[in-house]
């Protein structure tokens, strides 16, 4: 009942917001820019826990993202946000995390065992919360990765770094020094060539781990009208422990909680909802930055 | 007392005490100093006076009273070429194992035992490794006196110091270079080659620059196992003296070998200098390119 409700919603929000729609169908035509990727994909959670051993950082979180939107999670340091964020593209992997429940994307559960990671990882982007560029030059933090999954040619390469680069607002910041190590960029240039770095796989998915939160105010502005800009092409799903910002550029935000050391989604809903009328004390409490009452 | 003092407002007794402590860390600076310097100036003095250029272009003769250290200079180079010809590659290697291979729970046990034994090795007297040389290298594989076993056994020495420098400097890769490698889902061979390696780099030069360092300074490995021929060498199956066993030799058991032993031991000491001053141009080079 409540979801079918949050869904008339979000088709209101859509006819309000009918020329960024518009926008979104255009670009969705095949005969577009020369690198079209294919559409974004829709990521279905389905009670999806994470556990480190014996610990469960997250427990039973069910969210939908919709393709071309941007979702966020917000709540305190612990309740787990992080974990899920990186089951989505399997990074918890790498910390023997266990992680039960069913992650669709597009109808394909990815926590199966016959998925292929590699590929997963290709189609869903990672942003970190440290700007975290290879110490190599500019134009090979973003060569490099597509070199590595098989593109040799010299012209596609520089055709693609361009792109990127344009994409997310740094080619005429860098063009006359790609060859320059990445790491004498500022914070926020780094963070840029990072996010160019994830797009240049052609990723569906871009996941924000808090992709602002080294940042400062300037940096911060210019990531997010980024994210604003890409966000029709991806699905884009951000961790953030900036309240603002979280109303500012996402359709969607749900809030995590922790109790007894395990994080959970206390309740999700399109952005304005969660602003102004959450259901719950606590993602009322926590949006209004008042303490919940224990 | 002046009006802004560092001390101002200070009670007497702490004013005392901290002023004690200053003078005396002044003081050990300055011992320190003193006995570098003393070293410095005793082996320029004595040995300026006998070195010219055919010193460094000739052979010794008669023992080494004569001539200059040419063959000594060419067997040293090779004795350290072949060392770190050996010990690099190997000490990489198994610092890369030991670092980015060795965490599941069957390897693990060995790493800790593999770690054991580097730490043991590298406390092991060189007159002792120099006295393995000699029974493994040059008789049980039959080498004889030659470069080639006073080179093995070098890198003996040297391998727990490369290896030890270059697991460390593995492990202290920001954690977020292989989250990111991982993200983009590039492969564990090319996260080493592409980014792991090339990070160390000034890590395996300094370590590079201390195995040559000691090499340098080995007298005992090699007296057992490189020989004690002042000839030319002519392949590294040949014995040679090497530079710090020449100074050994001249100063201990060469009557009127001193004026000689002095200038090859400024010629060995200025070496090193130049060693390190050019490796830390390097490293700096290195640094500001990342």
């Amino acid at each position: 009942m409540m979801f079918s409700m949050a869904q008339s919603f979000n088709r209101l929000l859509g006819k309000l917001a009918g020329s960024a729609r518009r926008t979104h169908i255009q670009r969705s035509e095949p005969t577009s820019a020369s690198f079209r990727k294919e559409r974004a994909s829709s990521v279905g959670l389905k009670q999806v826990s994470v556990y480190y051993g014996s610990k469960c950082a997250m427990k039973a979180a069910s969210i939908d993202l919709e393709a071309g939107t941007v979702s966020s999670l917000v709540g305190p340091s612990g309740s787990g946000k992080s974990s899920l964020l990186a089951s989505i593209n399997r990074l918890n992997d790498l910390q023997q995390a266990r992680t039960t429940g069913e992650i669709e994307i597009d109808g394909k559960n990815i926590l199966d065992n016959d998925i292929s990671v590699s590929a997963l990882r290709k189609q869903v982007g990672m942003v970190f919360q440290k700007p975290n560029p290879f110490p190599l030059s500019i134009a090979e933090n973003i060569k490099f990765p597509l070199r590595e999954h098989g593109i040799k040619n010299k012209n596609t390469l520089n055709e693609k770094l361009e792109h990127q680069l344009k994409q997310v607002g740094l080619w005429d910041e860098v063009k006359d020094r790609l060859n320059d190590s990445a790491l004498q960029l500022s914070g926020g240039q780094q963070q840029r060539l990072c996010i160019a770095r994830a797009l240049a796989l052609s990723p569906k998915v871009l996941l924000l781990d808090e992709p602002c939160s080294a940042l400062d105010p300037i940096a911060t502005a210019r990531i997010e009208d980024l994210i604003t800009k890409l966000k029709s092409d991806y699905t884009i799903f951000m961790v953030t422990h900036n309240l603002a910002q979280a109303r500012r550029i996402s359709d969607k935000v749900a809030v995590c909680w922790v109790k007894d050391n395990t994080g959970y989604i206390v309740e999700s809903g399109p952005t304005e909802i969660m602003f102004t009328q959450a259901k719950e004390a606590i993602s009322q409490h926590y949006i209004n930055g008042t303490l919940a009452g224990s | 007392m002046p009006e802004f003092s560092l001390y101002k407002g200070i009670p007497r007794f702490s004013l005392t005490k901290s002023r004690l402590i200053h003078g005396l860390i002044a003081a050990a600076v300055l011992l320190a100093l003193c006995v570098f310097g003393f070293v410095l100036s005793d082996i320029a003095i004595k040995g300026w006076r006998h070195i010219d250029f055919s010193f460094l272009t000739e052979n010794p003769l008669d023992s080494g009273r004569a001539g200059g250290v040419l063959s000594i200079l060419v067997s040293t180079l090779a004795v350290v070429l072949i060392c770190l010809f050996i010990a690099i590659p190997l000490g990489v290697a198994t610092a890369l194992w030991l670092a980015e291979f060795s965490d599941s729970s069957k390897t693990r046990p060995i790493a800790a035992w593999l770690r054991r034994l580097i730490h043991l090795l590298s406390g092991i007297p060189s007159i002792v490794i120099g006295l393995f040389g000699f029974v493994f290298f040059c008789q049980i594989l039959g080498l004889g006196y030659s470069l080639l076993a006073g080179g093995l056994s070098l890198a003996c020495m040297a391998l727990p110091l490369i290896i030890g420098t270059m697991e460390q400097d593995f492990r202290s890769l920001p954690s977020s270079l292989r989250q990111a490698s991982s993200a983009l889902a590039i492969s564990h061979s090319a996260f080493i080659f592409h980014i792991l390696l090339p990070v160390s780099a000034p890590a395996l030069i300094t370590a590079t620059v201390l195995s040559i360092g000691r090499s340098l300074a080995e007298t005992a490995v090699l007296l057992f196992t490189s020989g004690y021929v002042t000839r030319m060498p002519e392949s590294v199956l040949d014995p040679g003296r090497v530079m710090s066993v020449h100074i050994f030799d001249l100063s201990m058991n060469v009557t009127g070998g001193d004026n000689k032993a002095y200038a090859s031991a400024l010629v060995l000491t200025a070496l090193i200098i130049a060693l390190n001053f050019f490796t830390k141009i390097v490293i700096a080079r290195f640094k500001a390119r990342l």
